[in-house]
């Protein structure tokens, strides 16, 4: 289990919308994501699950926002 | 072969850097769109392509990046 955070350039309420939607189609798609949160203000996307960092990085970058990831911490 | 047309509804797009990102995003991810122009009033995406790509991989796309696209029928 790892959490996973990101610097995402969302400028708007509707990219916020964005990742936000794409998580959850993902979590319900099961590839691993258990938790996630998202912050305009600070421009953080925070994922917590036993996804791989290749696959949420591709999930995130789908959504054409620049994401750059700041770190991964492995949860016991 | 000729190129194809296709006009989709996409929903969830509030402002116009939704718009820029769409028509900046989506042909560098979808093979052989020639021209995608996004209209915020109407709430569609006109695109101009040809194969490999497909209205299925276009909406798969704009699907993937968080928005809200059907095909209008």
């Amino acid at each position: 289990m790892n959490v996973y955070t990101f610097s995402a350039e969302m400028t708007c309420g509707s990219c916020e919308n964005c990742v936000k939607k794409v998580l959850e189609k993902n979590q319900q798609k099961g590839v691993g994501i258990q938790s996630f949160s998202v912050d305009l203000k600070g421009k953080k996307v925070t994922v917590t699950g036993t996804i791989s960092q290749a696959e949420i990085t591709e999930i995130l970058n789908k959504t054409g926002i620049t994401m750059s990831l700041d770190g991964v911490t492995l949860l016991a | 072969d000729l190129p194809d047309e296709v006009t989709l509804n996409v929903g969830g797009m509030t402002c116009q850097t939704c718009v820029d990102k769409i028509e900046k995003h989506i042909p560098t991810v979808v093979e052989g769109v020639f021209k995608i122009k996004v209209s915020l009033e109407e709430g569609t995406a006109f695109v101009v392509f040809k194969s490999p790509a497909t209205p299925e991989q276009l909406v798969d796309a704009i699907d993937d990046m968080g928005f809200d696209p059907s095909l209008r029928r």
